[in-house]
Formats: structure tokens, sequence, C-alpha cells
């Protein structure tokens, strides 16, 4: 359904260009949630705003990003708007920030459905309000209240049924339960991974935790400064991570196992995106670094279905690579 | 005697009134935001302070080295009584007890070297007999946080280092006058998890080697595993259970403990845990539920729960949990 081919999206900074993404192919199937997972500074958020196209004027951004054979890349600001919202939308981390704290929630829906179908009937668009409303646990008569009368969590519910009001076949998710407490979290991803199922919509979840994702995302994206470095089923990434950096992300989560006490971490820091090394961007961290991977930058193998962009892979592949 | 005793704590934040409100003489209102806290910790041990936004973890901690004043309570630090000494006499005690904040960026000056800020604890304590040899303490802590060459380090600004970086030069600065007590206030809840896994192994490390007594407040149950001996859960201002790691983690009474480790999210898509999540969120501290305060969330509610407050009842050795079904 989304394609995406050899994206790239470079800031111009003080420094120099940020090469935030730096050549990402990925793919969304119908109906499929991805878990697009990485730390700070990963390229993660850029890349799932980069999809809206939401980009400082300074981004360049060049490569293919497919919406059922359409390519947004080569699309007009003007024509952009005419996407988001209603093909592609998003719930953003911080729901307080993303609300206008003077305007009603109701009207925050009114002005999102108008924007896209401006002859609607205004009791259709309550109506539509209401269900969007009812559908992630809010009760439809709180509709003439302002944001800042919600709790935290209950803002959060607004804003996805606010991405959900015009039934858009992809929903980007970046990290929408980071600010909330756990208990809050759980019952937000509970309320994600019912909608996703009744209005049957792709999504795209953006988080630095790979907990969040384990129950909820289909397939899972490892990205780190700037490159997806593994693309696979979610199963095949818990139970069998291939790059060396999806290993260590993964013991170093701190588990609730009471016999599992080491403590295991990934030495160093990650790289500058304004001028990242030439070769492998983990190698410097990585315990099986080789030479050629300080010299060139490996390109993606295909190994048992899983898409893993490290050179120890050379040979094992089957098909493209 | 345990390093650190706390009976009875409380504080309780009015609440601004509008010059509506005193027209109208509406009643004070206050934000119970610690109400009745009590433990203790013996020397060299680490005490884990876990709940959510709004629990009282955060107000506990400052309570304790007497950041904010506390409305009723008593604190004894090493079995000295932290709210009656003079402020004179506190300030030298701070030598002792110290705390690692949540955000470096926040807790080190920008235009300050970090290699000043280090020593500015020492300067403050008259620790140390000259410049040079508090530089000398410097450049050997800062070895000891891992930020090497120390002589690199010690003229940066904060802005040059990176999150990991940065909150290794806040555990310096803590921990350079060799204090008795510190709390660690989400120490690494802003780091990113690969770095947060270094920075508790150091702090681990530290603590056993200057045998530090610790009150390590977190949201993050998962990361009181590897540094905390007993871990108290805290809820609207309450401490509902308390008991070692291995009570809480694999035996948690209280239903409140029982939903907050039910909710943690594991890298494990097999793994899927019986959840028990509380419906809504945490009420309002300026009027919370009578009885239990957890009585309207609670799968497991009586009768009784709204009308009595529970007391701490022993379920197994060490471990206390307030909650009726028990009593």
């Amino acid at each position: 359904m989304l394609k995406i081919e050899d994206l790239k999206i470079y800031y111009e900074s003080k420094k120099g260009l940020v090469k935030a993404v730096d050549g990402v192919s990925i793919e969304v199937g119908e109906q499929e949630t991805i878990g697009l997972v990485g730390e700070s500074g990963s390229g993660k958020s850029t890349l799932g705003f980069g999809i809206l196209k939401i980009l400082p004027k300074t981004a360049q951004i060049t490569g293919r990003i497919l919406l059922d054979n359409i390519n947004l890349v080569s699309k007009t600001e003007k024509e952009m708007q005419k996407i988001r919202g209603k093909e592609i939308s998003m719930i953003f981390q911080d729901p307080m920030t993303s609300l206008n704290p003077i305007m009603k929630v109701k009207d925050h829906f009114l002005e999102t459905i108008k924007t896209h179908i401006p002859d609607i009937e205004e009791d259709k668009a309550l109506e539509m309000t209401e269900n969007a409303l009812k559908a992630v646990g809010i009760n439809p008569n709180r509709i003439n209240e302002y944001p800042f009368q919600f709790s935290g969590g209950m803002r959060q519910r607004v804003m996805i049924a606010l991405s959900l009001v015009l039934n858009p076949k992809l929903v980007i998710a970046d990290e929408p339960t980071t600010s909330l407490d756990v208990i809050v979290q759980a019952q937000i991803l509970e309320v994600l991974k019912e909608l996703k199922e009744k209005f049957q919509m792709s999504m795209i979840l953006i988080t630095h935790d790979l907990g969040v994702v384990a129950e909820t995302a289909d397939k899972i994206a490892v990205m780190y400064a700037g490159h997806v470095v593994e693309f696979a089923e979610n199963e095949k990434i818990y139970y069998g991570a291939k790059h060396p950096y999806t290993k260590a992300l993964l013991e170093s989560i701190p588990n609730t196992d009471i016999d599992d006490l080491t403590l295991k971490y990934i030495p160093g820091n990650p790289p500058d995106l304004v001028n990242p090394s030439k070769g492998c961007r983990f190698a410097p961290r990585c315990p099986f670094a080789k030479d050629i991977c300080f010299e060139e930058e490996p390109p993606v193998f295909e190994i048992d279905g899983s898409k893993v962009k490290c050179w120890i892979y050379k040979g094992d592949e089957n098909g493209d690579g | 005697m345990a390093m650190v005793e706390v009976r009875n704590l409380k504080k309780h934040f009015p609440v601004k009134r509008t010059f509506i409100d005193v027209l109208l003489r509406k009643p004070q209102l206050y934000v119970k935001a610690v109400d009745g806290v009590s433990f203790d910790i013996e020397e060299g041990e680490v005490l884990g302070l876990v709940g959510e936004s709004g629990s009282g973890k955060t107000t506990t901690g400052r309570l304790i080295l007497r950041l904010i004043e506390a409305t009723e309570g008593i604190v004894k630090i090493a079995g000295k009584d932290v709210y009656t000494m003079s402020k004179e006499e506190l300030r030298r005690f701070r030598k002792e007890i110290q705390i690692i904040f949540q955000d470096p960026l926040a807790a080190l000056n920008p235009y300050m070297k970090i290699g000043e800020a280090i020593m500015h604890p020492l300067k403050i304590h008259n620790i140390g007999s000259s410049d040079r040899e508090r530089k000398r303490m410097v450049y050997k802590m800062l070895e000891r946080v891992n930020l090497t060459p120390p002589d690199e380090f010690y003229v940066r600004y904060p802005k040059e280092l990176s999150g990991g970086q940065r909150q290794r030069v806040v555990i310096a600065r803590a921990l350079i006058t060799r204090p008795k007590f510190v709390v660690a206030d989400e120490a690494v809840a802003m780091l990113d998890v690969s770095i947060r896994s270094q920075l508790l192994k150091l702090m681990l490390d530290l603590k056993n080697e200057f045998n530090i007594t610790m009150l390590f407040i977190t949201h993050d149950l998962a990361t009181t595993k590897y540094i905390c001996d007993r871990i108290a859960v805290m809820y609207l201002g309450k401490i509902v259970e308390i008991g070692t790691f291995h009570h809480i983690s694999e035996n948690p009474k209280h239903p409140y403990t029982q939903a907050l480790i039910s909710a943690v999210p594991e890298p494990d898509p097999k793994k899927k845990k019986q959840k028990i999540i509380p419906q809504g969120e945490v009420p309002n501290p300026i009027n919370p539920p009578s009885g239990c305060r957890f009585h309207p969330r609670c799968h497991k509610v009586m009768d009784i729960c709204s009308k009595k407050e529970p007391h701490f009842v022993e379920v197994e050795d060490g471990h206390q949990v307030s909650c009726f079904l028990y009593e």
C-alpha cells in the first residue's frame, strides 16, 4: 500500500548537511502495523514526518514515497494538504502541544472534516465526531470541552479520534505513549490495537521502546543513524534478530525477569549525522566489525525473509543483495 | 540504626486562590502531594521509590533532603534530625547528602566548564587544601565516571557533551564530596536504552565502591531490579506496598502494584501477560478518594475500602502492604 524507496531527507544546519534519513526503503502492507524503532537521532521521526512532508523549509527530500502507486515526493504542498488527514493522518507525541488550547474539542474535528469535505452538513460532521470519540472511549457529551479539561491519557485519545475521523488508509503515530505513565500507556496501546482492526487501516508506530511494539506490530523496522538496519516480521526480530545493533538493543532493555541480572549495554555513542563515517554507521560500536565495515557501506541482504544491512550476511543471502 | 529514617512525612502545597476566591471566602485548598510516608533505609542499601506522575515520589525525595520544607514529619539521616538543624548546620551537612537530577542539561550551568561544575561542591564545603589538590580530585573523579582523558573534558561546556556524558558529570558532581546518602531522581529516565544501562552500571559500581545509601526514584519498575535492594510503591501521596524486589515483582500483593507490573511493556511478543489494567487515571490529589485512595479504580474493591484507610500488614518477612484484602 505504501512503498518507500531509497528515501533521503537532508537538513541544512549550522554545522553542515545533516543526513537524518539516508536511503531508506520499506513497505507497509494493507492493514499492516509497522513498528519503526530507533534511539534519539536515529531519524525515525524525520522519516515519519517525511512521509507526510511535514518538514522544515531547509529539508531536501529525494527518493520515492508511493501511496497506492502515487509518488508523494513530487506532490506540491497544496496537493499534500488534501492527502494529510484524509489518506494519511498523524498522531503526535505530545497532545498538549498539538491540540489548540483555545479551541473546543468539537471545533478541532469540524475544522478537519470541513477542510476535506467542504459542503458537509453540520449535523453529519457532528455525528462523525461523536462516533470517533466513542470509538476511543470518550463520552461524546464532552465535545464542548477544551483540551485542558482532559487528562493526559484522555487528550491522547482525543488526538487518536481526530486522526481517525476521516477514515484514513494509514495512520502514523509518533511516540504516541512516550509522555504517558505505564498504566495509561497500556490503555492507549489497547485502544490503538482495537481501532486498527475496527477501521481496517495500516499503521506506522514510531517508538524508541521495543517493548511497546512487541504486541502491536506485525513487522519491525530498526533504524540507526539514518539507516534502516533491519526490517523483518515481528517474531523474527524478537527471537531471531540478525543485525548486531538489533541484538544489542534487545539485550540492553531491562526486563522484569528476576533471575536475569546481567546489565548489558552498547558501548560508545551514536554517530554525528553531519559527517557520518563512510562505512557501516554502527561499525565503531559493533563487536563484530571487520575491516570492510569501516570502508564500505553495507547493502541490504535478504536472509530468511529478514532484510539486514550488515556485511556479516554477505554470501548468505537468497535473492537480491 | 538505619541510615535514613522517615516518619509520617507530609507535604501539603496550598492551592493558589484568586482574588475572587478570597472575596467569596472559599476555603484554602491543599494538594496533598505527600501524605504520611514512613520508611527506613539501612546503610549501603538502595531503596527504589516507584510511582506514576503525581504520586509524590519526587516531592518525597526533596523533603528528605529538606530542599523544600515538610508540613509534618521527621527525617533523620545518620542519626541527625534534618528538620531541627539550623540553616548553617544544614548547609554543612549537605556535604553528606546529595541529589542526582533527571535532566542534566537543566541541572548544569551552561556557562560553567564541567570541571568547574564538579569542583564547585569541593569549594563550597572547603574540601582539599588548594585549588591544585581540588583539581587533582576532579581529574580522578572524571576518570572514575569514564570521562577520559580528564584534561580534555575538564574544559568542555555541557552543551558539547552527549546526554549520557552530561549525566556522568551530574553523577561526578554529586559524589565528589563522598556523601553518605544520595537521592537519585529519575537519574536515567531521559536517556536512550543503549545508554541507560551504561549509566545504571556506573551508578551501581560507584554505590558499592563508596558505600552509598540511596533513594532511587523512578517510574520504571524494570530498572529497579539492577540497583535496588528494596522497593516502595507510591500512589497518590502514600506508600501502598514495600518489600524486596523479589517480593514486589514475583509476589505483588496490592492491586495497584499488580496493575503497575502487568502494564510494563516487555520486548517479547509471545509473552502475552494477563493484563489487569485499571480504568481511568490517577485522581486529583486536592480531593483524594476517601478510605483507600485506590478504591475507585480497584478491581477487588470491597465495601470497607471507601470507608476506612487500610493499615500496613506484614504479609511475609519484610514485605508490607496497605490493603484490606490482607487485614
